[in-house]
């Protein structure tokens, strides 16, 4: 019975080259480096930015030396000032009346507004006392505890997001889209009767999706980490990888199964991206903390891809034998809709 | 133009039965729904520095100080608040006492305000006591919109403008798949009424979801309305017309839910991460307007922080937008005319 | 009310789909086009009814080129019965005959109960979604379709495809019924039943040429062999005997008991239809 297995996975393999997902596949790798390489890298928030509205010439900045004050702007009128700060990032000092005044507009956040204040009395202090306040720290004061700088880390963590959907949403559509096309063509139908396991005919298809998965996340990495650097995380990489390519194809088979049609599979695709990726992308990208957020099971396949890229190897054993777990009983519940929909087809 | 409705009323009641549209159509109401009563988010962490600590290693006036100026997340171990400051998902500041006041520690991949504030908090922190005079001023915003809650409203509001295309490209694909495609070419018809009805069916689809979605999450000043109308209406027709792009490069299903899913990423992703990374004087700020959802999307921001006077920039874009996608689409049908 | 010169046309540069049609067709004649797949027939109704263009050679419907007559008065003057039911799956019967009859002057177009009616619809589905109906009600709905505006010319492609043997006779009666209207109808078809009780004339193409234009009966006995082969009983043994024409004409007596059938020999239209395209109905 497992002779034919080679034969299914020839045909599968043929039917993902021949459909348009391969394409799609190629177009978001093409896609996603570009971003990666031309725009995220190049991401930078800047400091607060000061205003200065002094008429009079008030302040002893001409006199100072360059450096601290140098996100100091001068402005020509209030209304300038104003203007200016209407970023509700922005600081502006008024030295135009007796006392100095900080303008700003409220950024929404009260402890944000306070920050800003305490920047701004820092410039103030400069302008006003020639005292350094925001000169940098000495080494005793600031100690840098990470391992990758700003792009390292920018890169790392983009990709893995990159990686993370990719597999998740789109690995999931190829098969799924395979899998109806089989169905349209009535050829689920005919595995039925060929002498081949029925498990033979799921195994294939991961087989298949798991081999593009992996060679996706290898050429991401590659591309957008640098060869060496890649190199380096990528046993922990392909370990996630293959779990959540794993995870993804069985529940994308289960679905294009069960459902019978590709509307109705659409339906549930587009519930899946809004309400699962979306939280853990807000999450892993923002920060932003929910309490509930560690019962969602995509948010624990997120982190260990995650910690995978930053080079540390997720160890945990209760993780690994939940993801094994979960796999076999999906491939189980797989197999027992695939063997119904034969005997209902046939 | 009584006729004109009844065939755009069959077309909507034809929509009507397509799970997918009604799903699409719904969606972005629930997510305005599930914004509005979620209580446990925490929608106060944007925008705001984020420091840690080790409990009990700060006195409690630097603790004090500390929440003063942003979030403060208290650790058990050294080792622990290491782990967080490490976290490449946060800009979290390690905050630890010295001799002198305090000291900071970093990852070394933040971004540079952030990086820049973990360098001269200490500095800061001693400036506190300074008594240097001077006045402040605050100008609040005319919004009751916090960070994270404005920003969830707007990228729900967005997605249901831009899911507008949906309608009218999943009527045509349908229309493909069910030959009616076909009928329509020897149907007494010219191509200006099957662009209009095309364009109507998208258009208020997305009109009619960011309309109940924004009466459901937005409440604003009489002033900022006629800005949040203008947005609505550009950005649905926007999407309409795209919605005729992708009804019409399709061959199927398949490939029509490919491109709207590429399209979705491509509209709602540059915006979102634009906007909570670029500063808007960023030279590469102005790429992200390369999208027209970029126009939608700061535009409600805009209107969500009570600026009225600023959408009027990101309206002029939209505009702009909708006004090349009408000429290039109206060339496309002009050159197939021709062919034909 | 159609006339067709030299009709050509090319999918690509190597792929010659029509080589110099000569055709007309009078006006209330229904016209059988007939022919094996990938002959030509669809293409040619495609040219007919505007959706193909970059045809070569001359067309014309209505008296006037195609090319040029492609408006909407044009498409209120015709109406399609495509091959297969194309319909809005979502929307009833009712709800796709009243949208597509939108389309039309309100003074020409039919009433779409009693059309329905009279193609048998069933009631009980009057209002059900069309991805409900069986492949012969949702024939039934596009037929009305096609007749909804009551067309001048009407093409019908297959149109008893899907139907129960009283459905084609129905359809069969229907289009009879157009004929005596006035309608001019264009039938494409494999059905050499149809083509035979309905068509005035038909035309055999194949390989992108018409091979024969004629009535079916002229067809058929241009093609006849003149023979008469009788079944009969002789001292309890049965036997078959050819007679000739001529033999006939002149009176002939054979020994015999009893005559039990008299077969004349004359073709079928399928027996036309397999000799002149060389192949047969698929």
């Amino acid at each position: 019975m497992w002779k034919g297995f080679t034969h299914l996975l020839k045909k599968d393999l043929k039917m993902m080259l021949s459909g348009k997902f391969f394409l799609l596949a190629l177009f978001s790798l093409v896609l996603y480096s570009c971003y990666i390489n031309l725009v995220y890298v190049n991401l930078e928030q800047e400091d607060y930015q000061v205003y200065l509205f002094d008429p009079h010439g008030a302040s002893a900045r001409q006199d100072a030396p360059s450096g601290q004050n140098e996100h100091v702007t001068d402005v020509g009128s209030r209304q300038e000032l104003e203007n200016a700060c209407a970023d509700g990032v922005s600081i502006g000092i008024d030295l135009s009346a007796g006392t100095p005044e900080i303008y700003m507009l409220s950024s929404g956040t009260q402890t944000a507004d306070h920050y800003r204040t305490e920047w701004g009395k820092a410039v103030l202090t400069k302008i006003m006392d020639e005292k350094a306040v925001l000169s940098e720290t000495t080494d005793h004061e600031v100690e840098i505890i990470g391992a990758f700088d700003k792009e390292q880390k920018s890169r790392r963590e983009i990709t893995c997001e990159f990686l993370f959907f990719e597999l998740s949403a789109v690995g999931f559509l190829g098969l799924a889209s395979i899998l109806f096309k089989e169905k349209q063509m009535g050829v689920i139908r005919v595995h039925g009767i060929l002498p081949v396991h029925k498990a033979a005919f799921i195994l294939s298809k991961l087989c298949v999706f798991l081999l593009s998965d992996l060679f996706f996340a290898i050429l991401l990495t590659f591309i957008n980490i640098g060869f060496g650097e890649g190199l380096a995380i990528l046993p922990g990489i392909l370990a996630q990888a293959g779990i959540l390519s794993l995870v993804m194809a069985l529940v994308g088979f289960l679905c294009a199964v069960w459902l019978p049609d590709f509307k109705q599979f659409s339906l549930f695709y587009l519930v899946l991206a809004v309400f699962i990726t979306t939280p853990v992308f807000l999450a892993g990208q923002t920060g932003v903390s929910w309490d509930w957020i560690i019962f969602h099971p995509m948010y624990h396949l997120f982190t260990a891809m995650k910690s995978a890229y930053f080079g540390v190897a997720t160890t945990s054993f209760p993780f690994y034998s939940i993801c094994a777990g979960t796999t076999a009983l999906l491939f189980y519940i797989a197999y027992r809709v695939l063997a119904r929909e034969m005997t209902k087809e046939g | 133009m009584r006729r004109i409705m009844k065939r755009l009323t069959y077309q909507l009641k034809n929509l009507r039965k397509d799970k997918l549209c009604l799903l699409t159509f719904l969606l972005p109401i629930v997510v305005g729904i599930v914004i509005n009563v979620l209580p446990t988010m925490n929608t106060q962490t944007l925008g705001e520095m984020s420091f840690g600590c080790v409990k009990s290693d700060l006195p409690a006036k630097t603790v004090r100080w500390l929440r003063e100026n942003g979030t403060l997340t208290e650790y058990g171990t050294l080792g622990e608040l290491e782990t967080a400051v490490n976290d490449p998902a946060t800009q979290m500041i390690g905050v630890l006492r010295s001799e002198n006041g305090i000291r900071t520690l970093l990852s070394g991949d933040e971004l540079k305000l952030y990086e820049t504030t973990g360098k001269t908090l200490p500095r800061l922190y001693d400036n506190r006591m300074n008594k240097i005079a001077f006045s402040q001023t605050i100008v609040p915003i005319r919004s009751n919109y916090d960070g994270l809650k404005s920003l969830l409203i707007v990228i729900t509001l967005v997605t249901a403008m831009f899911m507008g295309c949906t309608f009218n490209s999943m009527n045509i694909i349908g229309e493909k798949e069910d030959g009616v495609a076909l009928v329509n070419q020897i149907l007494p018809m010219g191509t200006g009424d099957y662009i209009l009805q095309k364009l109507t069916l998208g258009f208020i689809g997305g009109c009619a979801s960011t309309a109940i979605c924004a009466f459901l999450c937005i409440r604003i000043a009489p002033a900022q309305i006629p800005p949040l109308f203008l947005l609505i209406v550009l950005s649905a027709y926007t999407a309409s017309l795209i919605g005729l792009f992708i009804g019409y490069f399709s061959s199927g299903l398949m490939t029509g839910i490919v491109y709207i899913k590429i399209l979705m990423i491509l509209f709602l992703a540059p915006p979102i991460i634009f906007y909570l990374v670029v500063p808007t004087d960023n030279v590469v700020f102005p790429l992200s307007y390369l999208f027209p959802s970029s126009a939608a999307f700061y535009g409600l921001m805009d209107v969500l922080g009570g600026q009225a006077h600023r959408p009027w920039l990101n309206l002029a874009i939209l505009a702009g937008h909708a006004g090349l996608l009408s000429g290039i689409y109206f060339l496309i049908m002009a050159k197939k005319r021709k062919r034909q | 009310m159609i006339e067709v010169k030299n009709l050509t046309f090319s999918y690509g540069k190597e792929k010659q789909a029509l080589h110099g049609l000569d055709f007309t067709v009078d006006d209330g004649e229904i016209f059988g086009f007939l022919g094996p797949n990938g002959s030509g027939k669809s293409t040619t109704q495609k040219i007919l009814t505007g959706i193909l263009n970059g045809h070569g050679g001359f067309v014309s419907l209505f008296g006037q080129e195609v090319t040029s007559a492609r408006t909407r008065e044009f498409f209120q003057k015709i109406g399609v019965l495509f091959e297969f039911p194309y319909l809005y799956t979502n929307l009833s019967a009712i709800d796709n005959l009243n949208y597509f009859a939108s389309f039309y002057p309100e003074r020409q177009v039919r009433d779409v109960n009693e059309l329905l009616e009279q193609l048998e619809f069933k009631k009980d589905f009057l209002k059900k979604p069309v991805s409900s109906y069986s492949k012969g009600m949702r024939q039934r709905v596009s037929m009305a379709r096609a007749l909804i505006s009551n067309p001048r010319l009407l093409f019908l492609d297959e149109p008893t495809s899907g139907l129960d043997p009283s459905g084609a006779v129905l359809f069969r009666k229907i289009i009879e019924e157009e004929r005596r209207k006035g309608t001019t109808v264009f039938l494409t078809t494999h059905n050499m039943v149809d083509a035979d009780l309905l068509c005035d004339r038909v035309a055999f193409i194949s390989n992108g040429n018409i091979v024969a234009l004629d009535t079916p009966r002229k067809l058929k006995e241009k093609n006849s062999s003149h023979q008469t082969v009788i079944d009969y009983l002789y001292r309890g043994k049965r036997e078959e005997k050819t007679v000739e024409a001529a033999e006939l004409e002149e009176g002939f007596f054979f020994p015999h008991d009893e005559i039990l059938s008299i077969h004349s020999q004359e073709p079928t239209l399928e027996d036309m239809f397999i000799q002149y395209t060389g192949r047969g109905l698929s």
